[in-house]
C-alpha cells in the first residue's frame, strides 16, 4: 500500500495537464490536492499507524474556532479577535510528549514550524505543547475556508486533507452557508469522522436550527456525526465557560483514551481517503488522456493542412500550372528565338550566347528559363505554404486550447500564424538545388552513353530546360495555344533528349526529377514549417502518463482491498 | 442637473447604439452580447422614469436583510428568522407619500417581475422601491438565481453583512468586486452591531472600509468634502442594528436623500456603461489603425505587376525595339536579319497597334497566358502581405478581418489585373533620331556604293586593258576606294553606335512598361484592395472612436 502510494505520488508529479481544455485547471488543482494529500497524510499515516490522531478544527471565519480550541485548552494558545478573517496562521496544540511527531516535516512538510510565539507569515504553523491536551491527539486550530483571504482557504484546506479527524465548527448564521458544505461533502466521501459544532446560538433558537441543521446532516449522509450546540455568549477571560465546552471535551476524551476507537477512525478515514485517491487517480488519468487526444487533434490538423498543400504543389507541377505564364513566355523566347535548338547543337552558338550575354549584360534566354521556373515553382510553394499555415492557425484557432498555445509561444517570440521568416530564402535554395541536381543527374546519365556525351557536355543546359517543360507539362494542363507552342516545341527538345539518352531513360529520368522536387518540397519547406507547429505540441504531450496513472490508481485499489 | 445627466446618459446610450451597429465581428462576442444586454436593460429601466428608485438589500444568508427591511420600513412585513435561509421570495415595499402604489412603481415592479409587493404611506421616502433579496450564499441555488437576475437592474445596492460573515469571500469576490464600478450607487450596512462590544466597533468599520477598498470600491467621502462636491462618488459605509434600531436613521435619511435627488438611476446606468466601455476598450486594444501607406501600396503594384507578368513584357518591349531599332538603324546590308526574329511583343499580342485606335477603350484580350495559379498565388502573396502590415499591432480578431477585407474582392481582382494589362498603353512610338540616323546610314551606303561602282568600272577598265583613268587621291589613298572603304566602316560605326543606343532605350522602353503596367495594376488593386482594406480599417478605427467616446 506505501508503495502504491508512493508511485502516485511519483506519477502526479508534473502531471502533463498544460493544455487549458475544459476541466483541465480542475484536474491541475486535484493532482496538486492529491499529492499534498499523499505527503501530508497518507504516506506518513501508513508508515506510524501510532502517531497521535490529528484533529483539525475548521470552519467558515468568525465562527469561533480560535475560541473553541482555547476554551479545549484552557488558555489562550491562539488569538481570537473581531476582526475578520482573525486566524492567519494555524496553530497546533499537542501534548509535551509528542513533539517528535509535529516538529520535523514528516507531515505539512510546507509549511515551516514555529514555536513560543505567533506566526508571522501566513504558511508558518505555531506548535503549542500544554499538557492538558492527552498524547494520543492533537489539536489543529486552522485559518478559516471562506475570507477574502485566499492565502487562508489554500492553509485550511491542506490541513483538512491531512486530519483523521474534523471538529467542524459553523454558527446558527452560517450553517446553510454553500462553501462549508462542499467541505463536508468531500469529507464524506473520504469517509471522514466530523463532529460538528453549532456555535453562537442565540437563546431560544437552539431547538429549531439544531433540527434544521441535523436534518440538512441526514441528506448530507452526516447523519451519525455528533452535533454540539453552544449559545450566543459573553466569553470570561476569553474562554468559554467550561460547561459549555465540556460534551466536546468529554468526547474528545473518550477518543483519545479509547486506542480502539481511535484506530478504527483513522483506519476508516485512510482507507476512505486511499479509495477516494485511486477513484481520483482514474479521473486524472482521463483528463490526461483527453490531453492526449487534444494534442493529437491539433497534430492531426496541422498534418491535413501542410498534407493538403503538398498534394495541391504536386498537383500544380504535375498539370503545367507552372509551366503557364512567365515560364512559358520565356518558353517561347527560347524556342521562338531558335536559342534552344543552337544551345543543343553547337558549342559555338553557346559560345556566342555567352559572348553576347557578356557584351549585353543581359543572361541568355535559357538561364531566364531557368530563373522563371524557380521564380514559379517558389511562388507556389510559398503561397501554398502561407495557406496551409493559415489553415492550421485556423484549426488551432477554432479551439480556445489552441488559441491559448498560439498566444503562448508569440509571448516566447514565435509568431506560429505566419510562415518562418526564412521561408523564402529557403525555398529559393530548395528550387536551386533542385535545379542542379537535374542537371547532375543528366549529366550522369549522358556520362555512360559515350557517342554523345561530348555533345551532350555542351548542351546540358538546354536538354535540362526541356526536361523541365517535360516535368511540368507532362500530363498536358496547358490549353490550346500554349500546348502547341510548349507541347510542339518542347516534342522538338523531347525528340533530341530521346535521341541523345534514349527514350526509356527520358521517360525514368523525368519521373525521378519530378519526384525529388516533391520530396525536397515536402521535406525541405512544407516539413519545416509543420514542424513548427510539432514542436509547440511535443512539449503538451502526455506520454503514457495516463496508463501509469490508471495502473498505479488500480494497485492501490487491490492493495486496499487486500 | 439631472436634465443634463439624463441627456448625457442619452447621448452615451445613442454611442452604444452606434457601436453596437458596427462592432459585429469586430469584438468579441461576448462582449458584443453585453453591450445588447446592457443598452436593453438601460433602455428598459429608463422607459419607467426616474421618479422611483429601486434599492435592493442583498446580503448573505443570516445578515439580518429582513430584519433591516422591517427597521426601515418600521412594520413587519418580511418573515424574520432563525432558519437558513429564510427570505425565499423577493418583497418589494413601495414608499408613497399617499399610500398608493402609482402606475410607475407598479409597471416598474412589474418589469422587475417582482410580485410580493407591499406599501407603505411615507412622506420622507417617497418614490423609493425597496427590494429584500434572498441571499446569495446559502446552499439553495435557486436564490443565487434570483440575486444574479436582480442585480444588474435595480438601482442602488445596499449591501448587508454582518460581524461574522463581512469578510466572506463569497461576498467580496463574486459580488462587491465585479461590481466595484459601481461605488456610487453602492451603500454597505454593517448589521447586528450590537453583537460587537462597544470598543471593537470602530475597529470592525474600519476592517470592512479597508476590505472594500481592496475590492476596488471608492469609499464616498464624508463631511466637509461631500459638501463641497456635493454628491456622494463613492462607496457609503453604515453601522446600524436592526435589533435595537441604531443607525437604521442614518440609513433612512440617506435613502431619502438619494431618492430625492432621483439620479441613482442614471448614476447605476452610467457604472454600467463605464464597465462595458471598460470590456470593450481592452478588446478593441489602443494601437489606433492606420490607413495602407504609400510605401506598402508601392510595394504592392511592384508585386501585382510581377505577378501578372510585367518582367516579361518590359522584356519583351526590350527586345522588340532593339528589333525595329535594328531595323530602323542598323547597317542596312545587314539590317534584314532583324527581321528573321518574331517581334516579341507582337506575340504577346501586345504589337503597335494601327495609329489613331484609341487603345484606352479596346478591351482585348491579350495573348498573354490567362491568370494561371502561379500568378494567382503571387497576387495572393502581395494581398496577404498588404494586409499583414496594415494589422500589424492591431488585435487578432481584428487581423482577421483586414485579411478578409483585403480577400473580399478576389475574384474581381484576378479579372481587373488581366483587362488592365490588355488594355495599359505601351510606349510604342518611333524615336525621331531613328530616321535621321536612318537617313544617314542610307546615305553612308550610297556613298560607299558610290566607291564601290568606282571601284568596279576601273576594274573593269583595268581588265578590259584600256587605258587608265586617272583617279584622284586624297593624299595617298585613291577617292573610290576611301568612299567604299570609309562608307562601310562609317556604316558599320554608325550601326554600331545606333544599335548600343538601341540597347540602351530599350531598357528605358522597358522600365517605362514596368512602370507603365505597375501603375495599371496598382489602379487595380487601389480599387479592389487597398479599398476595402482601408474601409474595413476605418470601420475599426470608428469602433476604437465610439468607445473611447463611451467612457466619460
Amino acid at each position: 500500500l506505501l508503495k502504491a502510494a508512493t508511485a502516485l505520488d511519483e506519477v502526479c508529479t508534473d502531471l502533463p495537464l498544460s493544455l487549458d481544455l475544459p476541466g483541465a485547471a480542475e484536474a491541475r488543482r486535484a493532482a496538486a490536492a492529491a499529492r499534498q494529500q499523499l505527503a501530508d497524510y497518507v504516506i506518513p499515516r501508513l508508515r506510524d499507524v501510532d502517531a497521535p490522531a490529528l484533529v483539525v478544527v475548521g470552519g467558515s471565519t468568525g465562527a469561533g474556532k480560535s475560541t473553541i480550541v482555547n476554551s479545549l485548552v484552557g488558555d489562550e494558545v491562539s488569538k481570537p479577535g473581531v476582526l475578520r478573517p482573525t486566524t492567519r496562521s494555524p496553530v497546533l496544540v499537542h501534548h509535551p510528549a509528542t513533539a517528535m511527531w509535529f516538529e520535523g516535516t514528516r507531515i505539512l512538510g510546507g509549511i515551516s514550524r514555529i514555536r513560543g510565539g505567533p506566526a508571522t507569515r501566513s504558511n508558518q504553523l505555531e506548535l503549542v505543547a500544554r499538557p492538558s491536551i492527552p498524547d494520543t491527539i492533537a489539536v489543529v486550530d486552522a485559518p478559516d475556508f471562506d475570507s477574502v483571504v485566499d492565502a487562508n482557504r489554500e492553509i485550511a484546506t491542506q490541513l483538512l486533507d491531512a486530519a483523521d479527524l474534523w471538529v467542524f465548527v459553523t454558527t446558527a448564521a452560517r450553517y446553510a452557508d454553500a462553501v462549508p458544505w462542499t467541505f463536508l461533502r468531500s469529507a464524506v466521501s473520504r469517509g471522514m469522522h466530523v463532529a460538528i459544532v453549532l456555535n453562537r446560538v442565540p437563546p431560544g433558537a437552539a431547538a429549531e436550527v439544531g433540527r434544521h441543521l441535523a436534518e440538512m446532516l441526514r441528506t448530507e449522509g452526516l447523519g451519525t456525526a455528533p452535533v454540539f450546540t453552544i449559545d450566543e455568549q459573553l466569553l470570561d477571560g476569553g474562554l468559554l465557560p467550561d460547561r459549555s465546552v465540556q460534551p466536546l471535551r468529554a468526547w474528545l476524551g473518550a477518543l483519545a483514551s479509547d486506542q480502539q476507537a481511535r484506530a478504527a477512525i483513522i483506519r476508516r478515514s485512510l482507507v476512505g481517503t486511499i479509495g477516494e485517491l485511486a477513484a481520483q487517480a482514474d479521473r486524472l488519468a482521463g483528463a490526461v488522456d483527453y490531453q492526449g487526444e487534444f494534442v493529437q487533434w491539433l497534430a492531426d490538423r496541422v498534418d491535413d493542412a501542410f498534407r493538403r498543400a503538398h498534394r495541391s504543389i504536386a498537383e500544380d507541377i504535375r498539370n503545367g500550372t507552372v509551366m503557364r505564364g512567365e515560364v512559358l513566355a520565356r518558353w517561347q523566347d527560347l524556342v521562338g528565338t531558335g536559342e534552344l535548338l543552337k544551345q543543343l547543337q553547337s558549342a559555338i552558338g553557346r559560345l556566342r550566347d555567352r559572348i553576347g550575354a557578356a557584351l549585353s549584360g543581359r543572361p541568355q534566354a535559357t538561364e531566364r528559363f531557368q530563373g522563371a521556373v524557380s521564380h514559379g515553382i517558389e511562388i507556389v510553394v510559398r503561397e501554398r505554404t502561407a495557406q496551409a499555415v493559415d489553415d492550421a492557425v485556423g484549426y488551432w484557432r477554432v479551439q480556445p486550447p489552441g488559441q491559448a498555445l498560439l498566444d503562448e509561444v508569440r509571448t516566447e517570440g514565435v509568431d506560429l500564424t505566419r510562415p518562418e521568416r526564412g521561408l523564402d530564402e529557403r525555398t529559393a535554395r530548395l528550387v536551386r538545388d533542385w535545379q542542379a541536381s537535374v542537371l547532375e543527374l543528366l549529366r550522369r546519365q549522358g556520362a555512360g552513353k559515350r557517342r554523345t556525351a561530348k555533345a551532350l557536355s555542351y548542351g546540358v543546359n538546354g536538354l535540362a530546360a526541356v526536361l523541365m517543360v517535360g516535368i511540368f507539362a507532362q500530363t498536358g494542363g496547358l490549353t490550346g495555344a500554349e500546348v502547341v507552342i510548349a507541347g510542339g516545341s518542347s516534342a522538338v527538345g523531347h525528340q533530341v533528349l530521346a535521341a541523345v539518352l534514349g527514350d526509356q531513360a527520358v521517360r525514368s529520368l523525368t519521373e525521378t526529377a519530378r519526384a525529388d522536387l516533391e520530396r525536397r518540397i515536402g521535406a525541405d519547406v512544407l516539413g519545416v514549417e509543420a514542424q513548427r507547429f510539432l514542436s509547440v505540441l511535443e512539449r503538451h504531450r502526455p506520454g503514457d502518463r495516463g496508463a501509469r496513472l490508471r495502473e498505479v490508481g488500480h494497485q492501490l485499489a487491490t492493495a486496499l482491498d487486500r | 442637473m439631472n436634465d443634463r445627466a439624463a441627456t448625457g446618459l442619452e447621448t452615451r446610450l445613442a454611442t452604444l447604439q452606434q457601436l453596437e451597429q458596427v462592432a459585429p465581428g469586430r469584438v468579441p462576442p461576448e462582449v458584443l452580447a453585453r453591450m445588447e444586454g446592457t443598452r436593453r436593460r438601460a433602455t428598459g429601466r429608463v422607459a419607467h422614469g426616474l421618479t422611483n428608485t429601486v434599492v435592493a438589500l442583498a446580503g448573505a444568508t443570516g445578515s439580518g436583510k429582513s430584519s433591516l427591511f422591517n427597521a426601515i420600513a418600521g412594520a413587519t412585513l418580511a418573515a424574520v428568522g432563525v432558519r437558513r435561509p429564510t427570505t425565499m421570495v423577493t418583497q418589494a415595499l413601495v414608499f408613497s407619500a399617499d399610500g398608493v402604489l402609482g402606475t410607475d412603481a407598479s409597471s416598474l415592479l412589474d418589469w422587475l417581475k417582482i410580485g410580493d409587493r407591499h406599501i407603505t404611506a411615507d412622506r420622507e421616502l417617497d418614490g423609493l422601491i425597496l427590494l429584500d433579496l434572498p441571499d446569495h450564499d446559502s446552499t439553495v441555488i435557486a436564490h443565487r438565481q434570483e440575486v444574479e437576475r436582480l442585480l444588474p437592474i435595480v438601482d442602488v445596492f445596499m449591501w448587508v453583512v454582518d460581524p461574522q460573515k463581512y469578510a466572506d469571500a463569497a461576498l467580496h469576490h463574486d459580488y462587491l468586486r465585479r461590481f466595484a464600478g459601481h461605488a456610487e450607487v453602492t451603500m454597505v450596512v454593517l448589521n447586528q452591531l450590537d453583537t460587537v462590544a462597544p470598543q471593537d466597533r470602530t475597529a470592525t468599520l474600519d476592517d470592512l472600509t479597508r476590505l472594500l477598498r481592496e475590492d476596488g470600491l471608492d469609499i464616498a467621502s464624508i463631511g466637509i468634502i461631500k459638501k463641497l462636491t456635493g454628491r456622494p462618488e463613492g462607496v457609503r459605509v453604515f453601522g446600524a442594528s436592526a435589533r435595537t434600531g441604531e443607525g437604521v436613521g442614518d440609513i433612512r435619511r440617506e435613502l431619502a436623500a438619494r431618492t430625492a435627488e432621483r439620479r441613482a438611476v442614471i448614476a447605476r446606468i452610467d457604472a454600467d456603461l463605464d464597465w462595458i466601455a471598460g470590456d470593450v476598450t481592452t478588446a478593441v486594444g489602443d494601437v489606433a489603425p492606420g490607413v495602407v501607406d504609400r510605401r506598402a501600396m508601392a510595394e504592392l503594384g511592384e508585386a501585382l505587376g510581377r505577378a501578372i507578368g510585367a518582367d516579361a513584357i518590359a522584356d519583351a518591349v526590350e527586345s522588340s525595339h532593339e528589333r525595329s531599332g535594328r531595323s530602323a538603324v542598323g547597317w542596312p546590308p545587314t539590317r534584314w536579319l532583324a527581321r528573321l526574329r518574331p517581334d516579341p511583343l507582337r506575340r504577346l499580342g501586345l504589337g503597335r497597334r494601327p495609329a489613331g485606335s484609341d487603345t484606352s477603350t479596346v478591351v482585348d484580350r491579350t495573348s498573354l497566358p490567362p491568370m494561371s495559379r502561379v500568378m494567382a498565388a503571387a497576387v495572393s502573396s502581395a494581398v496577404r502581405t498588404v494586409a499583414d502590415r496594415a494589422g500589424n499591432g492591431l488585435p487578432e480578431p481584428w487581423r482577421r478581418r483586414i485579411v478578409e477585407a483585403a480577400n473580399s474582392r478576389r475574384a474581381d481582382l484576378d479579372d481587373a489585373l488581366d483587362r488592365n494589362v490588355a488594355t495599359a498603353e505601351l510606349p510604342a512610338d518611333q524615336p525621331r533620331w531613328w530616321r535621321f540616323v536612318g537617313t544617314l546610314q542610307w546615305l553612308l551606303a550610297a556613298v560607299m556604293l558610290v566607291g564601290l561602282v568606282w571601284l568596279l568600272v576601273l576594274g573593269v577598265f583595268g581588265w578590259l586593258r584600256l587605258p587608265e583613268v586617272p583617279t584622284p587621291r586624297l593624299g595617298a589613298l585613291p577617292w573610290p576606294t576611301l568612299l567604299a572603304v570609309g562608307g562601310a566602316l562609317a556604316g558599320i560605326v554608325v550601326g554600331a553606335v545606333g544599335g548600343w543606343m538601341n540597347v540602351v532605350g530599350g531598357r528605358r522602353r522597358a522600365a517605362r512598361a514596368r512602370a507603365t503596367i505597375t501603375e495599371a495594376a496598382l489602379g487595380v488593386a487601389g480599387d479592389l484592395v487597398v479599398g476595402p482594406v482601408n474601409n474595413e480599417l476605418e470601420t475599426l478605427g470608428r469602433v476604437q472612436a465610439l468607445s473611447r467616446a463611451l467612457r466619460r
